[in-house]
Order: C-alpha cells, then sequence, then structure tokens
C-alpha cells in the first residue's frame, strides 16, 4: 500500500519542479558525490555506531549495509525518477518499518548527508547543491510515507477501523 | 417506485414516531459517512464519523473478546444516551435517547428498525 505517499511524490516533483530543474542535473553531478561515496558512507556508519540502538541494529551486517549503501547513493543521481524509482524506494522505506529502525534515524541520516552532499558540491554551485538536496528530500519522504502508511495500517487493523475512517477522525481533530 | 434513500427515511420516520424517547437518528457507513441523517443539528458529519468508530471498535472488541457477532451499542451519558446497532456489517443505525428513556421498548422498535434496514441497505 503505497497510494497516499506515490501521491505525495508525485505533488513534491511537481511543487518543486524537480523533472524540469533537478532531474536533468543530477547525472552530471553523480561523479563529484560518487568520488566521496566511501568516505560519506563510512563516516555516516561510524556516526550511527556510536548511538547504541542504532549500534545494535547495523551489528554484524556493516559491510553488506554499507554495499547497499552505495547502490541507494548512485541511483539518486541515474537521472530518472518515476514509477519504478518510487517503488524501490518505497521498498527501502518498508524494509526500514519491518527491521524496526526508528524514524528518527532516517531524519537524522538525512540530515547527515544533506550536510556531506552540500559540502562535497558546493563547488560546483548552487544549483549543483539544490538538486541533491531536492532528491535527498523526496527520498526521505518517500521512506517517511513508508513508515505513516505502516502506521495507518497497524492503527486499522487494531480498531477494525478502515483507513478512510480514521482520516475523516482525523480531519476532526 | 421508492428509491433506497426514501426506503431508509421511511423506516427512519416510523422509528422516529415510535416513541417520544428517541430525539435523533441516523444511518451511517463504515467509512464514517451519513446516510441518512435524522439526527437534528449540525454535528452529523461527526456524529457520523465517530458512530462509525464506535462501531469498528465495538465489531474489535467482539472478536478479541469471543463475544459472537458484533449486534449493538448502549452508551448512557448523564444527559442522554446513544444506541448503535449493526446492520450487517454495511452500516450502523444510530440513535439519541433521551434521559430515562424507556429502553425497553426503544430497543424493540430499534431491532426491528435494524432488521428492516437490512434487507434495505
Amino acid at each position: 500500500m503505497s497510494n497516499l505517499t506515490k501521491e505525495n511524490f508525485i505533488k513534491a516533483k511537481v511543487f518543486t519542479r524537480f523533472d524540469e530543474l533537478y532531474a536533468p542535473l543530477l547525472p552530471t553531478i553523480k561523479a563529484t558525490v560518487m568520488q566521496r561515496q566511501n568516505e560519506i558512507t563510512d563516516t555516516f556508519y561510524a556516526e550511527l555506531s556510536k548511538d547504541p540502538t542504532a549500534a545494535n541494529i547495523v551489528a554484524g551486517r556493516i559491510d553488506q549495509l554499507k554495499a547497499t549503501h552505495k547502490i541507494w547513493m548512485d541511483e539518486l543521481f541515474n537521472g530518472t525518477y518515476g514509477d519504478e524509482y518510487f517503488e524501490r524506494r518505497y521498498k527501502i522505506g518498508e524494509i526500514h518499518v519491518k527491521a524496526k529502525i526508528a524514524p528518527y534515524y532516517v531524519e537524522v541520516v538525512t540530515s547527515y548527508l544533506r550536510r556531506a552532499f552540500a559540502e562535497t558540491l558546493v563547488q560546483q554551485g548552487p544549483e549543483a547543491v539544490s538538486a541533491a538536496l531536492a532528491i535527498l528530500d523526496l527520498d526521505a519522504m518517500i521512506i517517511i510515507g513508508a513508515y505513516h502508511e505502516d502506521r495507518m495500517r497497524r492503527m486499522s487493523e487494531v480498531t477494525g477501523m478502515n483507513q478512510k475512517l480514521l482520516e475523516t477522525l482525523m480531519s476532526f481533530g | 417506485m421508492a428509491t433506497k434513500q426514501e426506503k431508509i427515511d421511511a423506516v427512519l420516520n416510523e422509528l422516529k414516531m415510535a416513541t417520544s424517547d428517541i430525539k435523533g437518528l441516523g444511518v451511517i457507513s463504515p467509512d464514517g459517512m451519513m446516510i441518512a441523517d435524522h439526527l437534528g443539528g449540525d454535528q452529523g458529519d461527526a456524529a457520523a464519523a465517530m458512530g462509525a468508530a464506535l462501531g469498528s471498535l465495538a465489531k474489535r472488541v467482539t472478536t478479541t473478546l469471543k463475544v459472537g457477532e458484533f449486534q449493538e451499542v448502549n452508551i448512557r451519558g448523564t444527559n442522554a444516551g446513544i444506541l448503535l446497532f449493526d446492520i450487517e456489517s454495511r452500516a450502523a443505525l444510530i440513535i439519541t435517547v433521551s434521559k430515562g428513556a424507556n429502553l425497553g421498548l426503544v430497543l424493540l422498535e430499534a431491532r426491528q428498525a435494524q432488521s428492516q434496514l437490512g434487507q434495505i441497505i
């Protein structure tokens, strides 16, 4: 179930004029970012490992997670951001949800990556930085969307209320 | 030939006429939408959503505690009461009753309406 998140992804792309302004630019900055990929990934896992909860989550599979992170970073700059891109990213969100990784970690890691990308791309100008931040924001939105939809699904299961009713009830809040 | 809406309204009107203890009534969908609003006042949308929520939770509780199929909920407030009746899991009948209402008569009439509405909806 990813309809709401997908709708938001499409709306966000339109709102930010992502396909027009940023999508064409992202492949042109890929090499610059990927040159620092190992350093960025290593630093971020080193930082994560300082947090006891996160350290437990990544323990024993850091190499595997680093390899996955490299693929994820590579795909950020592939230049196509349609349905297939969305579905892959949403799947990542679902994996985070299933692994019971608190959304807090998605947010702090995204924050770290925003700074790392900005530092890496600052020499290439504001458009390059904006493009990298725009795709990071979209990715974070999709992953957080997976958490939101999982919570709604679980709330629906526990209460017996369908999701439309839950949304209606919240509109009275 | 009467429309479904007219048939529902007819059942509700008959029920309302049965006893002055019934102050308002309505039929609501599981999504929390009002199908027929005879509640009076301007709380119809909220009443529909909360009534549907009440029905959903009641259904969940009856399933969890294994007490059979959910049939009805009776809420007693200090000033009035609220009754909710399941209609074949496709809708619910919500009724507000006055304080000190003759619940025997209200329940008798309401269950009959519940059965009739089950055939219409």
